[in-house]
């Protein structure tokens, strides 16, 4: 038997960050662009988990019985567009009269904080205070156990099957294939990374780095999948195990593709350009003959999408009560912070930190921290605002 | 007799509440700094003091204290017990003043939104802590034994009907006397037009809650969304004929109490319902004899701290300090080319603020006869902005306006509840929260400043 160790809770950390960077990504682009701090993103994010129920799980609303359900994926689909709606809502009865009368930052947070009441309530309103959860098909979570041993490194994945754990699969690779793999990624990065700066292919939206970076994972992936043989036969120095399902692997990679998306549409498309140019210098923008308009609701919509995103996501891991995006509204903004908050890629980053801070807090503390998860986010950003207020990265 | 019970127990938690509005006023009225996390020196003031002045031993209770400090200073000095309570006061405001000075320190330097975050994530984590830590205040338990100051004094008598009868009845209409004086004068200032479209906006409200009261809940839905109609009418007309709001309120409130609190006493029990009423602070169960009830007692203990509290804000903000904390809020970087030290105006600003908080929390804690972090929730300091943009920013009169109309609106639509079954009231809770929310959107847009506006403090020039 194999515990779980820190990497246990590194894999956590990256799954709950992914969360994180939704909403922190939508929030950065509100606060750069819109220039609301809006304490109503976790309402938002509630909001969004429980419009997934409307598809997928009907009877959770009040008054509404016997109604048959549909695919979960298909309550997502209807999320991000009910999202989106709301989004739009927001900016047109609200905070394009907020604009208009130029309501200063003061005036806006209020304002922000009066609609999470209403947000946050109408969800109990229509489906009442208690915990949900969504009817999904069932995913069985995977035991991975890694293994160092004398003469190599170990994989074994392990599954729970009525009662007893049953072993899937297990292979091993000695130490000088690792090394062999290590080496050939690592110049293989090196060679990439070299081709992709002289050729200077759109240097501006893929960096060199993150090329650099992809080819890597990508050789050495690949030298993993080739090189599987037996299981290491040596005495194990340490061994460790991961818990996790295809589930937490489809958060993450939505995650990913979602902020990839929104990475592109900023970069390439017209509107994406408006937007950025807006958040630079919103009357500059104006008088260069952007609809600035046009722009802040496509900003609200954006943000509307991701944050019903992220609390259908949320949700698929966790239990769904009115509480849930309040619980997220502390790590997003610390999140946001972190990364300086006109910036969406520092945004990702400070989730990520947010994230893996959260979950390897409350693994190293020498109590039961889990009440206190919300609380590790919070000091990482108490400390960084008296050390570097303006965060870390700054602007596009 | 329940009206008067009644009216006793919502004005005293409307005094308690009005001191915690004050306080955030000071914060975010006068020096402009958003404090989400008010609540919590609202609690820190009621879990301290509790704890200081509970006995040594409390049943089902686990965490640090009582220190008992009444019962030891009851054995030595007259009045003690007092006195103790007074000393476990200070020591609650005392401990929320050194923590507020110390999140000041780390925090109050920071831009608006941040000071924000940082607050409510402040008062987030104390609240999990308390809620959970059970060696610190019994976490979610809570405190079952909370002293309360006086007691012993309670029920008072002065030995016959006739005495009680005279003193109670007599301070009665002297303590109503002065508010009631102050409603009749602004009233006057009405036109004929204007009385008439107060009466009209009261007579909207009270008809259809007799109606809706005596027959169906959705005869009651039907005639309060009606009413919700007719009073955004008369509202605007009110606002087209130009009306003040002060004077406007004042008459409501006459309107209420004539009809509501005196009306209904003389249909129920005739004029000596209505006599008994009035004298508010006699209560002929008391005693055999009739006297004053704790309840009353503590009331007028509650109206103390209030008066004192609303002085020195008042005193405060007419003071050139209090000038120079609203420089702060306009302008920090020319209260600071003018050589004042901004920085330490702002945290104590903070501190005077929190210090208030911390009084309201530990005559919270006393109202209520137990605490538990349940009634710390953040939505509490979301009360105190309602009630100052109901009624003014930086305004300490607005303040007490602000929550008295709020709270009687909050309370007045709780009734609602005992309409529907009860199986629908976390629905009908989350709707009185939308209308806050509401409430506080929409007077953010149309009055930044708050209904009242800020309180008017030009000096007269006078002509020699």
């Amino acid at each position: 038997m194999v515990g779980t160790g820190v990497l246990n809770a590194t894999v956590n950390g990256i799954i709950t960050g992914s969360v994180i960077a939704l909403g922190a990504v939508s929030l950065s682009i509100l606060y750069s662009i819109a220039e609301v701090p809006n304490f109503a993103h976790g309402a938002m994010i509630t909001i969004g988990a429980y419009l997934v129920f409307v598809i997928n799980k009907p009877s959770v609303f009040l008054l509404v019985s016997d109604v048959p359900g549909f695919a979960f994926w298909l309550g997502i689909v209807f999320a991000l567009l009910g999202g989106g709606a709301l989004g739009a809502v927001i900016e047109l009865a609200m905070f394009r009269h907020f604009r208009r009368k130029g309501g200063d930052l003061i005036t806006k947070l209020i304002a922000t904080m009066g609609l999470a009441l209403v947000l946050r309530n109408v969800v109990v309103l229509f489906a009442g205070g208690e915990s949900q959860s969504y009817e999904t098909p069932l995913i069985i979570s995977n035991f991975y156990d890694f293994y160092l041993a004398t003469d190599g490194v170990g994989l074994r994945i392990l599954q729970r099957s009525g009662g007893e754990v049953v072993r899937l699969a297990q292979w091993g690779y000695s130490w000088g294939l690792m090394a062999g793999i290590i080496t050939v990624g690592a110049i293989a990065a090196v060679a990439t990374h070299r081709l992709y700066v002289r050729r200077e292919i759109n240097a501006r939206f893929i960096t060199g780095k993150a090329v650099a970076i992809t080819t890597f994972g990508a050789v050495v992936l690949l030298g993993l999948a080739l090189g599987r043989g037996a299981f290491v036969g040596g005495a194990t120095l340490y061994a460790t195990r991961v818990i996790a399902s295809l589930k937490h692997g489809l958060i993450i990679a939505t995650s990913i593709a979602a902020m990839a998306f929104l990475s592109a549409f900023l970069t390439f498309t017209k509107t994406g350009k408006a937007m950025r140019a807006s958040a630079d210098n919103l009357g500059l923008a104006e008088v260069s003959g952007i609809n600035t308009d046009r722009v802040q609701l496509v900003v609200w919509i954006l943000a509307g999408v991701l944050t019903a995103l992220a609390g259908g996501l949320f949700g698929w891991f966790a239990n769904i009560h009115p509480e849930l995006g309040f619980s997220l509204l502390l790590p997003i903004f610390a999140a946001v912070i972190l990364g300086g908050i006109s910036s969406p890629t520092g945004a990702v980053i400070g989730s990520y930190v947010i994230g893996l801070t959260m979950s390897l807090g409350v693994y190293f503390a020498p109590f039961d921290a889990s009440p206190y998860r919300t609380a590790f986010a919070f000091v990482v950003l108490l400390v960084l605002l008296l050390v570097k207020p303006e965060g870390l990265r700054e602007g596009y | 007799m329940a009206a008067t019970e009644f009216l006793i127990s919502v004005t005293g938690l409307i005094l308690v509440y009005s001191l915690f509005t004050i306080g955030l006023n000071i914060k975010f009225g006068f020096t402009g700094l958003i404090d989400f996390g008010h609540v919590l020196y609202f609690m820190i003031g009621a879990y301290v003091t509790t704890v200081l002045t509970a006995p040594t031993r409390i049943s089902l209770y686990e965490g640090i204290g009582g220190y008992d400090l009444p019962g030891l200073l009851a054995s030595t000095v007259p009045m003690g017990g007092l006195l103790g309570w007074l000393l476990g006061v200070a020591g609650g405001t005392l401990i929320a003043v050194i923590i507020a000075t110390l999140v000041g320190l780390v925090t109050i330097q920071l831009r608006e939104d941040y000071l924000a975050i940082a607050s409510l994530g402040i008062a987030v984590i104390a609240h999990t802590i308390v809620n959970n830590v059970r060696w610190l205040f019994n976490g979610t338990f809570g405190i079952r034994t909370v002293y309360a100051p006086l007691q012993a004094l309670a029920p008072i008598s002065l030995g016959s009907i006739t005495a009680n009868l005279v003193v109670f009845g007599g301070l009665s209409l002297i303590v109503a006397g002065y508010p009631a004086y102050r409603a009749i004068t602004q009233a006057r200032t009405l036109s004929t037009s204007e009385i008439g479209l107060t009466t009209a906006l009261f007579a909207v409200f009270l008809v259809p809650a007799i109606i809706g009261f005596t027959i169906t809940p959705t005869a009651a839905v039907v005639m309060g969304i009606l009413s919700l109609v007719g009073a955004a009418v008369l509202l605007k007309q009110l606002t087209s004929v130009g009306a003040d709001p002060i004077p406007v309120l004042a008459l409501l409130a006459i309107e209420a109490v004539v009809v509501i609190y005196f009306g209904s006493a003389a249909i129920d029990g005739g004029p000596i319902r209505v006599l008994l009423n009035a004298l508010w602070l006699y209560s002929p169960t008391a005693t055999p004899k009739g006297g004053m009830t704790y309840d009353r007692l503590f009331l007028v203990v509650t109206a103390t701290f209030l008066v004192a509290g609303y002085w020195l804000a008042n005193a405060l903000a007419q003071s050139p300090y209090g000038r120079v904390l609203v420089a702060v809020r306009e302008d920090e970087e020319v209260a600071k080319a003018l050589g004042k030290e901004t920085f330490l105006f702002k945290i104590e600003s903070y501190a005077i603020g929190s210090a208030m908080a911390a009084v309201a929390g530990a005559l919270y804690a006393v109202r209520f006869g137990y605490i538990d972090p349940t009634l710390f929730g953040l939505l509490v300091t979301f009360y105190a902005y309602a009630a100052i943009l109901m009624g003014g920013v930086a305004n300490v009169k607005g303040s007490v306006i602000g929550m008295t109309v709020f709270w009687t609106l909050f309370t007045g639509t709780r009734f609602l509840a005992d309409l529907f079954p009860p199986a629908v009231a976390t629905q009908l809770a989350s709707i009185r929260i939308i209308l806050i929310g509401l409430i506080i959107i929409v007077i953010v847009y149309y009055r930044p400043d708050g209904l009242l506006g800020q309180q008017d403090r030009d000096m007269e020039v006078r002509d020699s």
